[in-house]
C-alpha cells in the first residue's frame, strides 16, 4: 500500500478531526483504533480509506503520531528523529506529511525556530526522492507537505489575529510546506481560492497517487445519424464553393438523376416495343425518334 | 512579441504543464522550473504580476490553486501576455467545463491541445476563442472517429 500519509501533531490539535472530516474515518473506527493502541494517540495506523475524484479512485493509508507535549523541544526532538538515516524507509514510503500546531499555543518566533527544520526536512524530501528516481525530468518530491494550524483556544472560539496569521503563512511558504488554517471558513475568493478544509481536500485531490485506478469514460456509441454527419462534415472542401455556384450545382444534380431514370425507363419501353416489330425500315426509324427523344434529357 | 516558455504551477510547486517555445538543453529546463518555483508560488497576491528575471521578464498570473507562468524578452508588452495567458484560461473553461487543477492533471492532453492551436513558436496566432474551440471539437471527433473504426 503506496499512498500513504504521515500526520503528526502535539496533543489536542484536531489530528483526528481531520482524520474524520479530511479523510472520511468514521468515529467509531476511530474510537476501535484508538482502543486497540491502548487510548494513545501515538502511532495510529489507518489502511484502506476510500478516495475518490472524477478521474481516479484510489486507497489512502494514515499514519498518526502524537508529540509528547506541545513544547517546541518536543516538536524539535521529534523533527530531528525524523531527518535521521534511521528513519528513511518511512520518508520514501509516505507521500504526504501534515503537521498540526495550535496557533494559540505557538507564538511567530517559535515558527520561525521550526521553520528552519522544516526547510531542511523539504529539501530532504526533494533530494531522497530525485536520488531514488530513475527519471532525469524529476526535481522534487511527488508528495504534499502541510502545515495545519488550528485554533484550540479553550476560553471561547476568539480568532486569531490576521497579523499573526499571515507572518506564519509566509515563514512556512517559504519552507517549501504549505499552510492551511484548519478552522478558517472563508468562501471561495476572486482568485478562486478556497480555505481551510476545503484546501486540504483540494491538494489530497490534486496529487497523483502512485497507486491509483484511472475511471476511463467509455466512447459513447454513436447513433449512425451521427456519424453520417461527421463523415459529411469531414468531407468538406477545405475551399467552400461561392453558394449560387453550390446551389445550382444541386439543383443541376438531382435534374440529372431525374434524367437518367426517365431516360432508362424510356429505354426499357423502347426495347420492349422493339421485339413486336417485324419489319427493319420500322424498327429503325422507332429507334430514330427514340434517340431524338432521349436527347433532350442528355 | 514571442513567449519563450509557458509554465503552469501549483500551490505546492508541482508543474503541471510546460511548453517550450525555445530550444533549450534538459539541463537547462530543470533549472529554470526550479528557479520559476521557488521564486512565485512565494508571492503574495498583491505583488506585481511581471518580474524582472535575468535577461528577460517573467509574467504570471493565479487562477484558483495554479499560476500560469510565462517568460518573454524584456522589450516585449506584459499586458499582451497576460491577455494570452486569460484568453488560454478562459478556452480551457470552456472546453473542459469550468476546469480545475484536476482536470489539468488527468486530462492535459486537452491542455495542450488548446494551447498549440492558440499559440505557435511562442505567438498567438489564433485570438477567436470560438475558432481555436471549433478545431479542437473537431479533432476530437476525428479522434473518437478513428477510435470507432478500430
Amino acid at each position: 500500500m503506496k499512498n500513504q500519509i504521515l500526520l503528526v501533531g502535539a496533543p489536542h490539535t484536531n489530528k483526528l478531526t481531520i482524520a474524520n472530516e479530511v479523510f472520511n474515518v468514521s468515529q467509531s473506527s476511530l474510537k476501535c483504533i484508538i482502543d486497540s493502541n491502548n487510548g494513545s494517540h501515538a502511532g495510529l495506523t489507518i489502511e484502506g480509506l476510500p478516495h475518490e475524484t472524477k478521474y481516479y479512485t484510489t486507497e489512502l493509508g494514515l499514519f498518526i503520531d502524537e508529540l509528547e507535549d506541545d513544547s517546541l523541544e518536543k516538536f524539535e526532538i521529534w523533527l530531528n528523529d525524523f531527518k535521521s538515516d534511521d528513519v528513511k524507509e518511512l520518508r520514501d514510503f509516505i507521500q504526504g506529511i501534515v503537521f498540526t500546531i495550535d496557533l494559540n499555543a505557538s507564538s511567530v518566533e517559535d515558527i520561525d525556530k521550526i521553520a528552519q527544520h522544516l526547510e531542511q526536512l523539504s529539501t530532504q524530501f526533494d533530494d531522497e526522492f530525485i536520488e531514488s528516481s530513475n527519471k532525469q525530468d524529476i526535481f522534487q518530491w511527488d508528495g504534499f507537505k502541510i502545515v495545519v494550524g488550528v485554533n484550540k483556544n479553550k476560553t471561547g472560539e476568539s480568532p486569531i489575529d490576521d497579523e499573526k496569521l499571515l507572518e506564519i503563512e509566509d515563514t512556512i511558504l517559504s519552507t517549501g510546506f504549505e499552510f492551511i488554517n484548519y478552522n478558517d471558513t472563508r468562501e471561495t475568493n476572486e482568485f478562486g481560492d478556497v480555505f481551510g478544509k476545503e484546501r486540504f481536500v483540494d491538494i489530497i485531490e490534486n496529487t497523483e497517487w502512485r497507486e491509483l485506478d484511472r475511471i476511463f469514460k467509455p466512447m459513447a456509441a454513436k447513433s449512425k445519424e451521427e456519424e453520417e454527419k461527421t463523415r459529411k462534415e469531414l468531407a468538406t472542401p477545405l475551399i467552400p464553393k461561392d453558394k449560387e455556384e453550390s446551389k445550382d450545382s444541386e439543383e443541376d444534380k438531382l435534374k440529372s438523376i431525374e434524367n437518367m431514370d426517365v431516360i432508362l425507363k424510356k429505354l426499357n419501353i423502347a426495347r420492349d416495343a422493339v421485339k413486336d416489330m417485324k419489319s427493319e425500315e420500322q424498327k429503325m426509324e422507332y429507334v430514330d425518334n427514340v434517340l431524338k427523344d432521349m436527347f433532350k434529357y442528355i | 512579441m514571442a513567449i519563450k516558455y509557458l509554465i503552469l504551477l501549483s500551490r505546492q510547486g508541482k508543474v503541471r504543464l510546460t511548453k517550450w517555445y525555445i530550444t533549450l538543453s534538459q539541463k537547462e529546463k530543470q533549472r529554470i522550473v526550479r528557479e520559476v518555483a521557488a521564486m512565485i508560488p512565494l508571492r503574495k497576491p498583491k505583488m506585481c504580476n511581471v518580474i524582472e528575471h535575468k535577461d528577460s521578464k517573467i509574467i504570471y498570473r493565479r487562477y484558483a490553486s495554479l499560476f500560469f507562468i510565462c517568460s518573454v524578452d524584456n522589450d516585449d508588452n506584459e499586458l499582451i501576455t497576460l491577455d494570452i495567458i486569460q484568453r488560454y484560461v478562459e478556452i480551457m473553461d470552456k472546453s473542459y467545463g469550468n476546469v480545475c487543477e484536476l482536470d489539468i492533471i488527468f486530462n492535459f492532453q486537452t491542455a495542450y491541445h488548446v494551447l498549440d492551436e492558440l499559440i505557435i513558436d511562442g505567438v498567438i496566432q489564433e485570438s477567436s476563442a470560438s475558432e481555436v474551440l471549433k478545431k479542437v471539437a473537431q479533432q476530437d471527433q476525428l479522434e473518437s472517429g478513428e477510435s470507432l473504426q478500430r
